[in-house]
């Protein structure tokens, strides 16, 4: 492991570089972040503008809530997203990254192949509005999150990212990774970008017990906000 | 989608309508086809994948994709009125519902 580690050193550095080369798309990556970050906290903004509760959820949880995304997405982005989500299409490529790494440890491994900005400002950002306090976000919470629940809403934002891999594992035997790109990222915007409660009959029947995305986020940030 | 489900009470989908809504968005989303060319960068960058994306990120919340734009700030109709974006999304579908 120490081996692959050291090499996937290497490989960091020469990303690095090479992102550096074109640093137009380096720095548009983190404005596109940025404006996906507002759109986000916007879309709850105007929605509470009309009403106090939604799904029992009150706007301040929300923003917890909203935390909790950036913060998942950013560790997502980081550790596995493009990577094992585009894995069909590097291994028809022959990408470095597949053909030096055993598939498991490309599943845990921030993309080696193509170092794109998300390891720099993502976790920072997403970080953000939960970590830093006591933020605006945090206050505006009415408590004050302490060290150890930080540290648990971390823990926790890592460990359901185990289960998403399961999603993505059939990448390694598909042609392309377009359509499993899709469905995943359509299941995460309807079920881990909206908080629990926000579905009801069929829907809460059938996407909650089969994809309990709920649990990466939702849950969890529903409990360390209302105490 | 309205042939398998049907066509919803309180919308008056008449191909007259349909037509007037194609037509108006499609006239009136002239300026956004200035926009749509962003992969026009792609002359002078390595990549505008990110571009594209913040494009469709702004579209989809100001067009109405997301949200009724009803559901916005009064003080914001204004500019909503103004941007290219409204007649994407909410535009058509006002039509639909005959506003």
């Amino acid at each position: 492991v120490i081996r692959y580690l050291r090499l996937y050193a290497h490989f960091l550095r020469f990303s690095f570089s090479r992102a550096m080369q074109f640093r137009f798309d380096f720095f548009f990556r983190i404005g596109m972040d940025t404006l996906w970050y507002a759109h986000h906290l916007a879309f709850f903004w105007l929605l509470y503008r009309h009403t106090p509760l939604l799904g029992g959820w009150t706007l301040e949880q929300m923003y917890v809530f909203a935390g909790g995304v950036f913060l998942m997405d950013a560790i997502q982005m980081t550790m596995d997203g493009e990577q094992h989500l585009d894995a069909a299409d590097l291994r028809e490529q022959g990408g470095p990254g597949l053909l030096l790494c055993p598939a498991g440890l490309v599943a845990v491994l921030p993309e080696p192949a193509g170092f794109r900005g998300e390891l720099v400002h993502q976790p920072a950002d997403g970080h953000r509005p939960v970590f830093v306090g006591p933020g605006p976000l945090s206050r505006a919470a009415g408590r004050r999150v302490d060290r150890g629940v930080r540290g648990l809403l971390l823990l926790g934002d890592a460990a359901p990212l185990l289960d998403a891999h399961d999603l993505h594992h059939p990448v390694f035997w598909l042609h392309t990774s377009g359509g499993l790109r899709e469905m995943f990222w359509s299941l995460d915007r309807y079920n881990t970008q909206r908080p629990h409660g926000h579905l009801h009959g069929l829907g809460a029947a059938v996407l909650s017990p089969l994809l309990p995305f709920a649990l990466i986020v939702s849950y969890r940030h529903r409990r360390s906000s209302t105490g | 989608v309205p042939f398998v489900l049907g066509i919803p009470k309180g919308i008056h989908l008449t191909p007259a309508t349909a037509a007037m809504a194609w037509a108006r968005s499609r006239w009136r989303t002239a300026p956004l086809h200035v926009l749509l060319p962003l992969q026009l960068v792609a002359f002078w960058a390595d990549n505008c994948w990110s571009l594209l994306v913040a494009h469709r990120i702004v579209a989809s919340l100001l067009g109405g994709l997301l949200l009724p734009l009803s559901l916005f700030p009064r003080w914001s109709q204004p500019a909503l009125d103004a941007l290219p974006f409204r007649y994407m999304f909410a535009f058509p579908v006002d039509v639909l519902l005959g506003g």
